[in-house]
C-alpha cells in the first residue's frame, strides 16, 4: 500500500525544477515500485514479465509526465499507465499464443501450514484463472491490492457501478469455486 | 434499440453508488484467506537494480531528444520511412567499421544494454555470431522500441 506522507504537489515541485528532477523521479520509482510491482504480479506469471512491464510503466510515465495536470492523483495515473501496459501484454500474449492463465503460485506466500489451508490458496489461484481477464483484473485490485472502487473507476475508465457488480459477480465466482471446486 | 436482458434492467435500476455491497461479509472463505496471504516477495537487490536501469534509460532518451533537432527529425524520419534500411545500415556500419565509436550514441547505448552487451566490440562479436536476418531483425525491434520511447 502507498505510504499516506507522500505528498503529490511537493512532488509535482521538485520533478519541475531541473535540480531536483532526477532524484525526485528515483524516489517516485523507489515509492511506487513495490505497489506496481505487485499489481503486475498478480496477472504476470513471470517475473521477467512484471520486470518489463514495469519499465514501459516508469519510462512512459517519464515521458508524459511533462503532461501530468493533477487532475488524479499520482498513484491513480501510474496505475492507470500499468493497466495499460497489462492489457497491451494480455493482448500480445493471446496474439503470440503464450499461456498467460497461470497465476503465480501463491501457496508459499501464506500463513498456513496445514495441508487443508495450503489446498485452499490453491484453490483460490485456480479459480482466479478461471476469471475473464477483466474481471480477474478488478478482482485483483481490490482483493489484494484493496485498491478503492473509485480509483479503480478512472484506472479501468468504467463507473464505479459497473465495478462493483463485476467485483461481487468475480468474488461469487471464487467462493464458490473455493466451496466447491 | 437496445434491449436489455432482465438482469441488466434490474442492475439499472439499483443505486450501487449509495449501496456499499455486503463484499467479504458474503464470502467467508475469502475473507479468511486474505488474512493469511502475504505479498508476493520481490526477489532480493532488485529494487535497485531496476531503479538504476529505468533511469539509465531515461537518460538515453533525455540524450536523443537534446540533440539538434534536424539531426533528431532526420534520424526519426529515416528509420520511419525505412527502418529496415536504418537497420541494414547499421550493421553494414559496424560490420565495416568495428572501431567506429558508435557505442556513445544514445541509440547504440539503448540497443547494447538491450542486448546485455557492453560494448560495440562485442556488439561487433555479436552481429558476426549470428544469422545477419536474425541480428537485423533484432535490432529493427530495438531500434522501433528506441522510437516508441523517444516520440
Amino acid at each position: 500500500m502507498i505510504n499516506p506522507k507522500w505528498q503529490d504537489d511537493e512532488w509535482i515541485k521538485r520533478f519541475r525544477t531541473e535540480k531536483t528532477q532526477e532524484q525526485a523521479f528515483r524516489d517516485l520509482i523507489r515509492h511506487f515500485q513495490p505497489s506496481l510491482y505487485a499489481q503486475v504480479r498478480r496477472i504476470c506469471p513471470t517475473h521477467a514479465d512484471c520486470d518489463d512491464i514495469l519499465q514501459e510503466t516508469f519510462l512512459k510515465a517519464w515521458i508524459h509526465l511533462k503532461d501530468f495536470r493533477g487532475e488524479a492523483k499520482l498513484s491513480t495515473w501510474l496505475y492507470k499507465i500499468t493497466h495499460n501496459e497489462i492489457l497491451n501484454y494480455i493482448s500480445k500474449a493471446k496474439n503470440r499464443n503464450i499461456a498467460i492463465s497461470e497465476i503465480p503460485d501463491l501457496s508459499g506466500n501464506s500463513g498456513f501450514t496445514s495441508e487443508e489451508g495450503i489446498e485452499l490458496i490453491q484453490k483460490l489461484e485456480q479459480a482466479i484463472e478461471l476469471l475473464p481477464p477483466k474481471q480477474k483484473l478488478i478482482f485483483c485490485y481490490r482483493y489484494f491490492e484493496e485498491i478503492p472502487y473509485s480509483q479503480i473507476a478512472v484506472i479501468m475508465g468504467v463507473s464505479e457501478g459497473s465495478l462493483k457488480a463485476s467485483y461481487h459477480h468475480a468474488a461469487q465466482k471464487v467462493e464458490a469455486h473455493l466451496l466447491n471446486g | 434499440m437496445v434491449k436489455l436482458s432482465p438482469l441488466a434492467i434490474v442492475l439499472s435500476k439499483m443505486n450501487w453508488q449509495n449501496t456499499p455491497l455486503p463484499e467479504n461479509e458474503q464470502f467467508p472463505l475469502l475473507e479468511k484467506l486474505k488474512g493469511q496471504l502475504t505479498p508476493l516477495p520481490i526477489p532480493e537487490g532488485y529494487d535497485a537494480q531496476f531503479e538504476n536501469r529505468v533511469m539509465r534509460k531515461i537518460q538515453a532518451v533525455k540524450k536523443f531528444n537534446a540533440r539538434p533537432k534536424i539531426a533528431a527529425s532526420i534520424f526519426i524520419s529515416m528509420a520511419w520511412i525505412s527502418s529496415a534500411a536504418a537497420c541494414f545500415f547499421l550493421t553494414f556500419h559496424l560490420s565495416s567499421n568495428p572501431t567506429s565509436n558508435l557505442a556513445n550514441n544514445p541509440e547504440m547505448a539503448y540497443i547494447l544494454e538491450e542486448l546485455h552487451l557492453t560494448s560495440e566490440e562485442e556488439l561487433h562479436e555479436w552481429i558476426n555470431q549470428n544469422n545477419q536476418e536474425i541480428t537485423q531483425e533484432i535490432l529493427l525491434n530495438e531500434l522501433s522500441e528506441y522510437e516508441l520511447y523517444t516520440e
